[in-house]
């Protein structure tokens, strides 16, 4: 069998979280939402991307190929349940294997592999020991500041920072998504290098998000009327 | 409208915080009447809430009235038709690591009031597309809303400033291509924080504000810097040899229109012509730099000589130079007997007898056309006299009017009375001020002479209005310790009788009060104590300078 060799082949890793629940799932945020977004993005600028999660529902498949350029891997690691983030490090070897595994198996070959979270930047960093892919890593929260904020600590946390610092200084690009986020970094752990930290925050679409002009059959007026198909059906 | 999105059970996002600030709100006195809107949350989580609110008889009574609703999970589209139709968006979350809902809001052009946490704090600039407040204070909050609701005009002018940094800084095509440059090359510098992505300073400094510039001095060959970093766009200009400051009026809106209700039939804009004209009226004055060249149309346009600023001085040599400078000001452009002076001596005679709002507003209005030479004709509130501003103070105090600690109030109700009691409205014609004399506007010439830059708060005053000010802001404003002996005593070594000093105590006192009240509507407390700890000490030490008896 041939190697699927892919020139601009991209690897999105979450594993705290899978892109394609629908929003208001339980944990679907910003972060979230960037992934499925950022992805939609490469798609378009002719990038081939692969997500590859951890599997949240038994319902879901392991493989899906989603249009010619897409497709999501969900590793059968941990009860095909939602997981607070703690529990899901606590595989993180099974998912560093099973991320081997995959890989090999369905012969990827990435550009660059972009991490979310520590777990997942550490499933990267450990495949980057051994292959030459570019990684990028986005941070979207820090142990440390947890801690600093008080919040109850799990008992992987110590492991969690150390894993960190390894992360952020192994990866080619670190991404936090404002300043205060690097700020932390630079405060709380002066262990890491920030010189390849990048300030890059999430956006908004301004083609969904722009001011509405106040117009007599506007959208509260038609809910208020309980004409919610728009403004044909106020009178 | 106010607006909270967000999902309503996780306790990080400060749900429970929002509505004790809104039970605040409805204690408040004249705040027109607001709605809020809650977006966000399952079916579950909304009955949740509902129970919450049913427990707490104000929520309850604005959900029965219709006026507090939950809408549930909404689609982006109708989301952003909240987000346009709201007064501001609330982010009172207790952690935020970014804050998507804020830029969500900022790109409909929707102000956000949000807690100074997190990525928060980078997103919104406060006084400017929105206001911050510390995490977890309720009456921070309430205060900050309040602004909103009592100047829809303060939406806005931040509710455009807002969509336009959403648009410069958080478009997702172009953070998503900065994400995508990263996965080929590291060539891209990183950056220190939203606004180097793309230059604020060339929003500053744009191509029409630059040709303008340009063909206003009649030089092509000119370089330009700028100069500040204060509401309108300054700008050095080193052009033929000489040097020059150049000074766009953008348009503004009132502090006092977001702090005192019933503003009504006084206009609530500032800055724009209102002070070009203000600049323009002192000219002549001798405090004023040099006017070079200016240009009405469009933002207007003001070149005044290049100086020095006058920043070495030592203080109290700095305070003599200064009450001379002053003076000089107050002999400028005096007033003579006009139908204007008449209603205002007729409409302080009126509080004199029987303060009350309603009668505080009328010479409100007669302070305004008295000042109304000086704005192109516009009606704008100034603040004229102090012993009324004192006394507008102690009724709005006295009326709840806004959200404040019991001890700043107790201090300010303790001050208030002490210098009001058994004293008579001191009539008399007003003087010409500047206005605003802080240390960063004080210029000096090539001969030692003192400038003083920026007239765009000028009006006449009752007593050393300006020096109370150059007090407040030297020895008072932002410092934890001010020393309330210690401006006592320049009070009494530059105020040459007791009713100058008396009314020089009044305007400090005034002053500090509306800066104090007005930062915690910005979500700023620390002026709140920095104003509490100078009173405390204040009555005995005007008591012992003999300035009130």
């Amino acid at each position: 069998m041939n190697a699927i060799v892919e020139v601009r082949h991209i690897g999105l890793v979450c594993f705290i979280a899978d892109p394609f629940d629908p929003p208001g799932h339980e944990r679907f945020g910003g972060g979230h939402l960037f992934l499925f977004d950022l992805g939609r993005f490469l798609v378009n600028q002719g990038f081939r991307v692969t997500y590859i999660t951890r599997r949240n529902d038994s319902a879901k498949p392991v493989f899906d190929q989603i249009g010619p350029m897409c497709t999501i891997v969900r590793l059968e690691i941990g009860p095909p349940e939602e997981l607070l983030p703690p529990v899901v490090g606590s595989y993180l070897d099974e998912l560093s294997s099973a991320f081997e595994q995959i890989i090999d198996e369905k012969r990827f070959e990435f550009l660059s592999l972009h991490s979310h979270y520590w777990i997942a930047g550490e499933v990267v960093r450990r495949h980057c020991v051994t292959h030459r892919v570019r990684h990028v890593h986005s941070i979207l929260s820090l142990g440390r500041v947890n801690r600093e904020k008080g919040e109850a600590l799990p008992t992987n946390s110590p492991a969690r920072e150390q894993i960190e610092i390894q992360v952020i200084n192994s990866a080619d690009a670190v991404i936090a998504v404002c300043p205060s986020e690097l700020a932390d970094l630079r405060r709380l752990y002066p262990e890491v290098d920030p010189s390849r930290v990048h300030i890059i925050p999430y956006g908004v679409d301004p083609d969904v998000f722009y001011p509405r002009p106040q117009s007599e059959s506007d959208f509260v007026r038609r809910q208020a009327n309980g004409f919610p198909q728009g403004p044909a059906a106020v009178s | 409208m106010i607006l909270f999105a967000g999902r309503p059970t996780d306790s990080r996002k400060g749900l429970p915080l929002f509505l004790e600030a809104v039970t605040i709100l409805t204690t408040l006195s004249g705040l027109s009447a607001f709605a809020i809107w809650i977006v966000g949350g399952s079916p579950g989580e909304i009955r949740h809430i509902s129970h919450l609110i049913n427990r707490l008889s104000p929520l309850r009574e604005l959900h029965r009235q219709g006026r507090l609703q939950l809408w549930g999970r909404v689609e982006n589209v109708a989301l952003a038709e909240l987000y346009s139709r709201a007064s501001v968006t609330v982010v009172p979350s207790h952690r935020e690591e970014f804050g998507i809902v804020a830029v969500e809001a900022m790109m409909c052009g929707c102000p956000v009031v949000a807690a100074k946490t997190g990525g928060l704090e980078d997103i919104v600039i406060e006084g400017q597309t929105g206001a911050l407040f510390e995490p977890d204070d309720a009456l921070g909050l309430a205060a900050t809303i309040t602004a909103y609701l009592r100047n829809p005009q303060q939406h806005d002018i931040h509710g455009k400033a807002a969509r336009a940094r959403a648009m410069r800084c958080f478009s997702k095509s172009e953070t998503l291509a900065l994400v995508a440059q990263l996965y080929e090359t590291n060539h891209r510098r990183p950056d220190q924080s939203f606004d180097q992505v793309t230059s604020n300073r060339n929003q500053i400094l744009s191509h029409e504000r630059l040709s303008r510039i340009k063909a206003l001095v009649g030089e092509d060959e000119i370089s330009v810097s700028p100069a500040t970093n204060g509401r309108h766009p300054v700008f050095c200009l080193k052009a033929g040899g000489k040097q020059f400051i150049a000074k766009f009026f953008t348009p503004r809106f009132s502090l006092q229109a977001s702090l005192f209700p019933d503003t009504a039939s006084l206009s609530v804009e500032r800055g724009g012509l209102i002070s070009y004209y203000r600049e323009l009226y002192n000219r002549e004055n001798p405090l004023a730099p040099p006017i070079r060249f200016l240009e009405e149309a469009g933002e207007p346009l003001i070149v005044t000589d290049w100086m020095e600023s006058l920043a070495e001085v030592s203080d109290e040599n700095l305070d003599d130079a200064i009450r001379g400078a002053l003076s000089q000001c107050q002999s400028h452009l005096p007033l003579a007997d006009c139908a204007e002076l008449a209603e205002y001596d007729d409409t302080l005679k009126r509080v004199a007898e029987s303060p009350d709002l309603s009668r505080i507003h009328q010479f409100d209005l007669a302070s305004a056309k008295l000042n109304a030479r000086m704005t192109g004709a516009r009606l704008i509130q100034c603040r004229t006299h102090p012993q009324i501003e004192l006394l507008r103070l102690q009724i709005l105090f006295s009326e709840n009017t806004w959200p404040l600690p019991t001890e700043f109030r107790t201090r300010v109700d303790q001050i208030i009375g002490l210098l009001l009691a058994n004293q008579e409205i001191v009539s008399g014609t007003p003087k010409l001020a500047h206005g605003d004399p802080k240390p960063e506007h004080l210029l000096v010439d090539s001969a030692g002479k003192i400038f003083i830059a920026d007239f765009e708060h000028s009006r006449y005053t009752i007593g050393p209005c300006d020096l109370a000010l150059w007090f407040s802001f030297t020895g008072v404003r932002g410092s934890l310790g001010a020393n309330a002996s210690r401006v006592c005593e320049r009070i009494c070594k530059l105020c040459d009788s007791p009713e100058e000093r008396y009314l020089g105590a009044c305007w400090v006192v005034s002053e500090v009060i509306f800066f104090a009240v007005h930062r915690f509507t910005c979500g700023d407390r620390r002026e709140l104590q920095v104003t509490q700890n100078f009173l405390r000490d204040l009555p005995m030490v005007l008591v012992r300078n003999e300035i009130i008896r």
